[in-house]
């Protein structure tokens, strides 16, 4: 959902939850992903903290430990900035959120609803409430994200199976059919049997 | 659609919510008010519902209490704090009490969590609930442990064989909320019923399946003695058993392996090779799921076994694990999973619908969302399979988390 004009960019800034990054960070490629989306890209305190993991992606090595996410790097080169909630408004749309999300989902509408910002989730419940919300928060897709990054930064044919592939194996997840980009994503994955870790 | 569970709760219910949260994660009131920068007497009065807490508030105390924000506020559910009760269960002195406050809150969590996903799916627990048998002032507590034992297999028509499942068919055709908790290896097991929440069970996840099996057992009869009387069983606790424990002790073998089924395989196997062997108290512990230990004092108790027979078989150092490698026995058709599979289905369904978010979903399973979407996964699959959603009565898909088991 934008509230961009047509034909207009959406320079919101754009917060993360929890779900987008294990997809994006799973592709290996998130610095390109995040840079090729051309706007301020946050996660919130709660998401930062999370001990997210993605699976290590190696089908011949069955005894292979999960990854851990780490975002620090991300952080560090400034590709990827650190949200703290702030104010009473902010605090009260939190506590307001959590009543029908997780934390790390709430605070993120928190301070994208406070802010005017949208917030990157593919999470069914999520879209719904933030769409409920006075004023209503935009929402974007992994799909989206993939989509902008391989039209703005021209990833090759094999890098985009490559990425696909990886969130899909390492991330375990994968559009679903009521995902508007969920035709071209598919067209773009690769047909081969991959085996999850 | 309308979310039963999106409403805002009121002060009073908040405020006990915050006070069981912080006694969990044993935390003064001082050190509390401390965090927020309050007097003592404001969290007194957060707490009993006098003073609405702040959200900036609120966002500290949860951290303080690691306690979700999600938790403390969502509406739903509700039900008397479990540790009060449980507390009480124990004496005044009991080195346990320290230990045990966060398992009490869990336990409650875990409770409350799968009524709340109940209500979310509109898909209560049936609760056939017998009435009360009571104990007290009998002579013979054994012999009414082995009537109660009786009249229960027969109301859930379960003949005279072993049973397989024992927490799927106690949740499915009694009602009860049955999980393993990993808790402190002197705990077998704990019960509690709640107005709310109907009658729940904790055994111990450490402790074998054929243990676990007896203590849900054992909790059980509390179940149907002592209902309103919550229970923590704790090992050699007790100078003088009471009636009640004496009851459940009894009760346990005698609904896991009853007398007719029992003494009927233990003379089809005498009659067959002549004689009742080491190999064949193994075979038949595995086939009624139950220790050899249990199985050997249970015929001794029928009388089909003398007096002693456990002591001589123990001497003779029996290792149950290689006996049943080498008879190649497989653990019985039970689990020491913390959820019950139908909390998974119920999980998953809501997820699938929308009704909860993923954080929400892994929450739920207790699982960090990497793990909780190879779940949602195999649930897909069967629904894939199945052309349809699944019913809260479907248990196929795997959801088992393999733990470690004590010896």
């Amino acid at each position: 959902m934008s509230d961009a004009a047509p034909g207009e960019e959406d320079r919101r800034p754009l917060i993360l939850d929890a779900c987008v990054v294990l997809n994006l960070f799973a592709t290996r490629r998130m610095d390109e992903i995040l840079h090729a989306q051309g706007v301020e890209v946050l996660v919130a305190e709660r998401v930062r903290k999370e001990s997210l993991k993605v699976g290590h992606g190696r089908a011949d090595d069955v005894s292979a430990e999960p990854e851990l996410v780490n975002l620090a790097p991300f952080i560090e080169s400034g590709i990827l900035q650190f949200a703290r909630l702030n104010g009473n408004a902010e605090f009260t749309a939190f506590v307001r959120l959590a009543r029908d999300l997780d934390d790390g989902e709430a605070e993120c509408g928190a301070i994208a609803m406070c802010r005017g910002w949208r917030v990157a989730t593919d999470d069914k419940k999520a879209r719904r409430v933030f769409a409920g919300l006075t004023p209503a928060v935009g929402c974007v897709r992994t799909s989206e994200m993939i989509r902008v990054w391989v039209e703005r930064a021209g990833a090759a044919a094999d890098v985009v199976r490559d990425a696909l592939r990886d969130i899909r194996v390492r991330a375990r997840f994968e559009p679903p059919p009521t995902d508007p980009l969920w035709q071209w994503w598919m067209k773009l994955r690769p047909l081969v049997n991959e085996t999850a870790d | 659609m309308a979310d039963p569970t999106s409403r805002e709760i009121e002060s009073s219910e908040l405020g006990a919510r915050l006070q069981a949260a912080r006694k969990a994660a044993r935390i003064k009131q001082e050190d509390a008010a401390l965090a927020i920068n309050v007097a003592r007497t404001t969290i007194t009065a957060i707490e009993k519902g006098d003073r609405r807490v702040q959200a900036s508030e609120l966002v500290v105390l949860a951290q303080l209490y690691g306690k979700s924000l999600n938790e403390l506020v969502r509406a739903g559910v509700s039900s008397k704090p479990f540790a009060v009760q449980l507390r009480a269960s124990l004496p005044a002195n009991s080195p346990a009490l320290e230990t045990l406050e966060a398992y009490f809150a869990e336990f409650q969590s875990l409770a409350q969590d799968y009524a709340q996903l109940e209500l979310l799916c509109k898909s209560p627990l049936p609760m056939r609930y017998p009435a009360e048998r009571s104990v007290t002032g009998r002579v013979d507590v054994e012999e009414l442990a082995e009537d109660v034992a009786n009249t229960e297999r027969d109301r859930l028509g379960l003949g005279d064989g072993p049973i397989h499942r024992l927490r799927d068919v106690l949740e499915r055709e009694v009602g009860l909320r049955i999980f393993c908790m990993e808790l402190p290896s002197n705990i077998s097991g704990m019960f509690i019923f709640d107005g709310e929440l109907g009658g729940c069970i904790a055994a111990n996840a450490k402790h074998t399946i054929e243990r676990i099996r007896n203590s849900v057992a054992h909790e059980y009869a509390h179940f149907l003695t002592s209902r309103l009387h919550p229970s923590i069983d704790e090992h050699s606790r007790y100078q003088r058993v009471p009636e009640q424990e004496r009851f459940a002790h009894a009760f346990a073998p005698a609904f896991l392996m009853p007398p007719m089924g029992l003494r009927r395989r233990f003379n089809q196997i005498k009659d067959a090779s002549g004689a009742f062997k080491i190999s064949d108290l193994v075979s038949l512990a595995d086939y009624y799921g139950t220790s050899i230990e249990s199985l050997t004092r249970r015929l001794e108790s029928l009388k089909l076994l003398k007096r002693g027979t456990w002591e001589s078989v123990s001497i003779k150092g029996l290792r149950v694990s290689e006996a049943r490698d080498y008879l190649q026995l497989h653990a019985p058709s039970d689990s020491n999973d913390l959820l019950p599979p139908r909390f998974t289905v119920l999980a998953s369904n809501a997820f699938e619908e929308g009704q909860i978010t993923e954080g929400q979903f892994a929450r739920f399973i207790r699982r960090d969302v990497f793990e909780a979407r190879r779940i949602h996964q195999a649930y897909r699959a069967e629904i894939a399979r199945s052309g349809r959603m699944l019913s809260d009565t479907e248990v196929g898909y795997s959801t088992s988390n393999t733990r470690e088991i004590e010896g």
